[in-house]
C-alpha cells in the first residue's frame, strides 16, 4: 500500500484559521479547509498511508469510514497532482 | 552632508548605508556615527563590469531589469538607468558599474543613483531575511496603515492626501518592509517621495524633477523619520480601474479574507532572488502575519475619482475597522 508525504519544498502558513500552502514550484497558493488542514497536518509528522489518514479523520471528525475514505483518496489525488504531497 | 573616509552616510529602512557619492533620493543619516556590523557599502566603479553570458538568471529577463547570479554575487542590471549593480548575497557590499556597450544608455551619475534607489536597493531587505514590500506606510496612533498598489495606482498622491486631510504621520510612500521572525513591525525604507508632477503641482508641493521618469515625477523633501509606530491597523490595496468597470458611487473599501489577503501581500512583496527557497518562506511567513491585519481593497475608476476621495476611503476603512474593536 503505498505511503503518502508532504513535499519537502512545499510551504505552509496559518492565516488566523485558515491553512495555506504554496508550492515553490509553480509559485502557486492553495487555501485548505479544515480537514485538509488535518490531513496536511498528519502528513507534516511523517508519510502515512490513505487506510491511516481515514482512520484518524472518521474518528476526530465524527464521520462514516467510507465517507472519509472516498475524501481523502480524493484529496490526495489532487495534492499529489498539484505537486505538494508525494506518493511513496 | 560631507563624507568621512567611509563615504557619505544615508539612511536605509533601519540601517545605514555608505557611499562615495550622494544618493540624494535616501535620507541622510548620522554623518558622525562610525560605520558598524550590518551597515551597507557601496562602491562606485567607472569600468563596466563583464560577466560570463551564461551566469543563471534569477529574475526579470535579459537586456531588461534583470538579476544573475556570478559565482558569490548577485548582478543585477537596470538598463534604462545605465546601470549594472554587483551584489553580495548578504546584501551588504554592493558596486555600482556603468552597463557595458553596447547595452549602456546615456545615464549621468544622478539618474543612475536614483534607479540604484529605485529599483535595486528597495529590493535589498531581501537579502537580509526580510520582506521589502512595495507599499507606503503611513503612522496613526493606532499603528501603521500599508497602502500598496501597482506603479501608477496612486500610492504616493493618495499618501499625502492622507497626511493632509486626515493627520496620519508619512513614512515612506513606496517602499516598506516586514521582518518574519520577529512579532510584525514595519520598516519604512526612507526614501523621498516621488509623486506626479501634476498632483504635485495641484497640492501645492514644490518637488525636484527626476530625470529617470523624464520629468513626469518629482521628488518631495525627505519625510518624516521618526519611529514608525508598532503594529500594523490596517491594509489596502488600491486598484484603479476604467470607469466602467468601478463600482458606482464613492470608492468603497471592501474587507477581504485572511487567505486573499495573504495572496495580496505575497503580491506586493519585491525580491532579488524571487525563486530562492528562504526568500519564499520567508515572503509566506511575513505574508501570513500581515494577513491577520484587517485588510481591504479598494476599487476606483481612473477618470473619475480623486486621490482625495480614495485618501477618504482608505481612512473612512480604517476608521469601521478601529471603531469595531
Amino acid at each position: 500500500m503505498p505511503t503518502y508525504a508532504r513535499h519537502d519544498q512545499a510551504l505552509h502558513a496559518m492565516v488566523g484559521e485558515e491553512l495555506v500552502v504554496l508550492n515553490p514550484q509553480s509559485l502557486t497558493y492553495y487555501e485548505f479547509n479544515e480537514v485538509a488542514a488535518r490531513i496536511w497536518e498528519l502528513l507534516s509528522a511523517g508519510p502515512r498511508t490513505a487506510d491511516e489518514l481515514v482512520t484518524s479523520l472518521s474518528a476526530e471528525f465524527e464521520v462514516d469510514p467510507d465517507r472519509a475514505r472516498q475524501s481523502v483518496a480524493a484529496f490526495l489525488a489532487d495534492v499529489t497532482a498539484k505537486g505538494l504531497v508525494t506518493e511513496q | 552632508m560631507s563624507p568621512t573616509a567611509a563615504g557619505i552616510a544615508h539612511r536605509l529602512f533601519e540601517r545605514t548605508l555608505w557611499s562615495a557619492r550622494p544618493l540624494r533620493l535616501l535620507a541622510p543619516a548620522d554623518q558622525d556615527s562610525a560605520p558598524a556590523p550590518g551597515d551597507v557599502h557601496l562602491q562606485w566603479c567607472d569600468e563596466p563590469l563583464d560577466i560570463e553570458p551564461d551566469a543563471e538568471l534569477v529574475a526579470g529577463r535579459r537586456g531588461d531589469f534583470c538579476t544573475r547570479r556570478s559565482g558569490s554575487a548577485l548582478i543585477v542590471d537596470r538598463p534604462a538607468c545605465g546601470i549594472r549593480v554587483r551584489c553580495d548575497l548578504g546584501g551588504i557590499n554592493l558596486v555600482l558599474h556603468p552597463l557595458p556597450a553596447p547595452q549602456s544608455a546615456p545615464s549621468g551619475t544622478r539618474q543612475a543613483a536614483d534607479g540604484l534607489v529605485t529599483r535595486v536597493l528597495c529590493r535589498l531587505p531581501s537579502l537580509w531575511g526580510q520582506v521589502p514590500l512595495h507599499a507606503a506606510a503611513l503612522g496613526t496612533p493606532r499603528g501603521v496603515v500599508l497602502v500598496t498598489g501597482v506603479s501608477g495606482a496612486g500610492k504616493s498622491t493618495v499618501s499625502q492626501y492622507l497626511v493632509r486631510d486626515h493627520g496620519w504621520q508619512l513614512l515612506d510612500d513606496d517602499t516598506s518592509a516586514l521582518d518574519p521572525r520577529s512579532p510584525l513591525r514595519v520598516q519604512p525604507m526612507r526614501a523621498r517621495s516621488r509623486l506626479h508632477a501634476q498632483a504635485a503641482v495641484e497640492l501645492g508641493l514644490a518637488g525636484e524633477s527626476l530625470p529617470a521618469y523624464a520629468g513626469r515625477k518629482v521628488a518631495l523633501p525627505g519625510t518624516a523619520l521618526d519611529p514608525a509606530p508598532p503594529g500594523v491597523a490596517a491594509v489596502v490595496h488600491l486598484i484603479r480601474v476604467p470607469a466602467a468597470q468601478a463600482p458606482p458611487g464613492p470608492p468603497r473599501a471592501s474587507r477581504i479574507s485572511g487567505p486573499q489577503a495573504l495572496l495580496r501581500a505575497s503580491a506586493a512583496a519585491m525580491p532579488l532572488e524571487p525563486r530562492s527557497h528562504q526568500w519564499l518562506a520567508n515572503r509566506l511567513a511575513a505574508s501570513a502575519q500581515l494577513a491577520v491585519a484587517p485588510t481591504a481593497t479598494l476599487t476606483s475608476a481612473k477618470e473619475a475619482v480623486t486621490a482625495r476621495e480614495v485618501a477618504a476611503g482608505v481612512a473612512a476603512f480604517a476608521a469601521a475597522e478601529w471603531s469595531a474593536t
